[in-house]
């Protein structure tokens, strides 16, 4: 059976995503995942967490993915000792090397490779497994045939992400928005890097900027590079036959959209399994999602550009 | 100290362009399709490890820097290559192909700017690996490189030039070929970029780079007292010219020091002026000088 996997940016959206119908959730430990601090959760929050997971007999993942200081590793231990205490399900991380340390320190606890180590094919996907990953978040941009041929020759669980966004670049090999701007701060003792999404801070958007293309005149103007919504559903039936978890992303979202869309979701694999579905009907639906999902996300990119330019902080 | 470049094609090899330095990266890491690339034209590739061995150069290949599966072929048969003409070390930015090498060839490999090395553990896991050279992820700072000392591994840092910003799986710069009015193979040799207000990148191939140079030029010092063992200068999208001055330049300033005509001439090679603000802890594009500016 696929894992539907949802995120929890709050305690609020934790249960609202079970009470949608979510398997799992994934929740950022503080200062320590790709996301801005105010959508992880701190010690006394991931506790709560994993109480309302019991309480709906579903597990929690923890984003612990941001590449921390060299320095920090001791906290990154202190912090790993914990995840393991209060039986987190499962882990995500980035760090190969940090990832060996995991496999060697606790073997029976989950790593998820995450997104941001951009595992882009078969031999990588082998790589990331021998070092401790059992699952692996694939690429928005790989083909059914290439998930396919990673799972058949790495025989590793595949993470496939059903909502999310595109971007210009690979997730996890960009240093734009902390090339245009970066904050140096601290969160607990643990450096925080605004606008270095691989160091824990958010990343700023600049593909989202208004671009012009110059050489010995412009040629063109007010593009912006890609970073676009990505929602699958066509893929989802044939998915749901090879993959192992679909995974809506969205901590930043407010919980009553990421609601909505986990039910839709929850609804369309249950329908899938079932038997056959009208996919018009079902994309009508999610068309409107769409929508909303884009005023949200517009309102956040304003938002972020702000606090790259000294406007407003986070 | 190993002073060392990068050259995409045999075009861009001559003897004047490779003199300054100690060792060569051949091949455009962001394309296969980019003209004349090492990587993939093997005849060229002959004639430019045969050039670079009687003037008494170290030779690194490069691989593709983001392979996905159907690229795995080309890079096994480019490392069949490299192994068949001796050359000094592959590099790759993907654990998978790095792991490859060390499992099947047991090559020297060097890791290079895009493998994402953030932290000790990962330096340490590289070196168990058997991996002789890293090169740690561009944004890091002096002081996060320095924790890397305490490993036998050698650390590689750029000194100068457009630093890769990010990698994708196409080439965007191609949406705007009619515009441009040039298409595939042609268009990324152009000098063109992307601005928003005071942001500049410069698209070549699949890859975006730094608008502005990186420069470490006044900061040398402070680098040679981290003992690292290579400096490189990312030369792989430049005009003809700019390899040869900008090599001189940090030849001299590794042996006679500072020496403001020659600063003065890296600034006015900058079309968009200079940066080295990841070192120090600060965005990218910041230029924080020295006691000598």
């Amino acid at each position: 059976m696929v894992e539907l996997l949802a995120p929890g940016g709050s305690l609020e959206m934790v249960e609202a995503v079970f009470d949608a119908g979510a398997d799992s959730v994934y929740v950022g430990v503080k200062g320590w995942s790709r996301r801005a601090s105010r959508y992880e959760l701190d010690d006394g929050e991931l506790i709560k967490a994993i109480k309302i997971a019991e309480n709906h007999g579903k597990s929690v993942r923890a984003a612990i993915n941001a590449m921390p200081k060299s320095d920090e590793s001791r906290m990154f231990r202190e912090k790993l000792d914990f995840l393991y205490s209060i039986g987190i399900d499962a882990i995500i991380m980035n760090d190969i090397g940090l990832m060996r340390i995991v496999k060697d320190y606790y073997p029976d606890l989950k790593i998820v490779a995450s997104i941001g180590c951009n595992i882009l094919n078969y031999e990588e996907a082998r790589f990331y497994k021998n070092a401790g990953a059992r699952m692996i978040v694939a690429d928005c941009k790989l083909s059914m045939d290439e998930l396919r041929e990673i799972k058949e020759r790495a025989k590793v669980g595949i993470e496939v992400l059903i909502h999310a966004n595109t971007d210009f670049t690979y997730l996890g090999k960009c240093w734009m928005s902390s090339y245009k701007a970066l904050k140096v701060e601290s969160i607990n003792g643990k450096s925080y890097y605004v606008g270095s999404p691989n160091r824990g801070g958010v990343c700023f958007r600049p593909c989202l900027m208004k671009w012009s293309l110059k050489g010995q005149k412009t040629y063109t103007e007010n593009f912006n590079l890609p970073n676009t919504m990505f929602l699958l559903l066509d893929e989802i039936p044939e998915l749901v036959s090879f993959v192992d978890c679909l995974k809506i992303q969205g901590r930043e979202y407010s919980t009553g959209l990421i609601k909505k869309i986990v039910e839709f979701y929850r609804d369309f694999m249950d329908a899938c399994l079932s038997g056959s579905v009208n996919l018009d009907d079902w994309r009508v639906k999610l068309y409107e999602l769409a929508e909303q999902r884009d005023a949200e996300r517009i309102r956040k990119t304003i938002e972020l550009m702000k606090v790259a330019n000294n406007e407003i902080r986070i | 100290m190993e002073l060392v470049t990068n050259i995409p094609t045999l075009e861009a090899l001559s003897k004047c362009s490779i003199e300054p330095y100690d060792a060569i990266y051949l091949g455009n890491p962001y394309c296969w399709d980019y003209d004349g690339n090492l990587i993939s034209n093997f005849n060229d590739l002959d004639v430019a490890i045969e050039m670079l061995r009687e003037m008494g150069k170290k030779v690194y290949i490069t691989t593709f820097a983001a392979p996905r599966n159907a690229d795995l072929p080309k890079i096994f048969k480019l490392i069949d290559k490299a192994l068949e003409l001796n050359v000094d070390a592959i590099e790759s930015t993907n654990y998978g192909v790095i792991n490859y090498i060390k499992k099947e060839h047991e090559f020297k490999v060097h890791a290079g700017g895009f493998t994402n090395i953030y932290t000790s553990a990962t330096v340490e896991l590289l070196e168990n690996m058997g991996v002789e050279r890293i090169m740690p992820a561009y944004e890091l700072s002096i002081e996060d490189i320095e924790k890397f000392k305490e490993y036998k591994v050698e650390i590689e840092v750029v000194i100068h030039g457009k630093i890769p910003l990010g990698i994708s799986h196409n080439c965007f710069l191609l949406e705007f070929k009619n515009d441009v009015g040039l298409d595939c193979p042609h268009l990324c040799k152009q000098e063109i970029w992307y601005k928003s207000d005071d942001l500049v990148l410069k698209p070549f191939g699949n890859a975006t780079l730094s608008g502005k140079d990186l420069c470490m030029y006044e900061h040398i010092e402070m680098l040679n007292e981290l003992k690292l063992d290579a400096y490189r200068i990312e030369s792989i999208s430049e005009r003809i010219g700019y390899r040869e001055i900008v090599g001189k330049i940090y030849r001299r300033r590794l042996k006679d020091g500072f020496n403001k005509e020659d600063f003065e001439k890296l600034k006015s090679l900058a079309e968009h002026g200079m940066c080295n603000g990841f070192y120090f802890n600060k965005a990218g594009q910041i230029y924080v000088g020295g006691l000598n500016g």
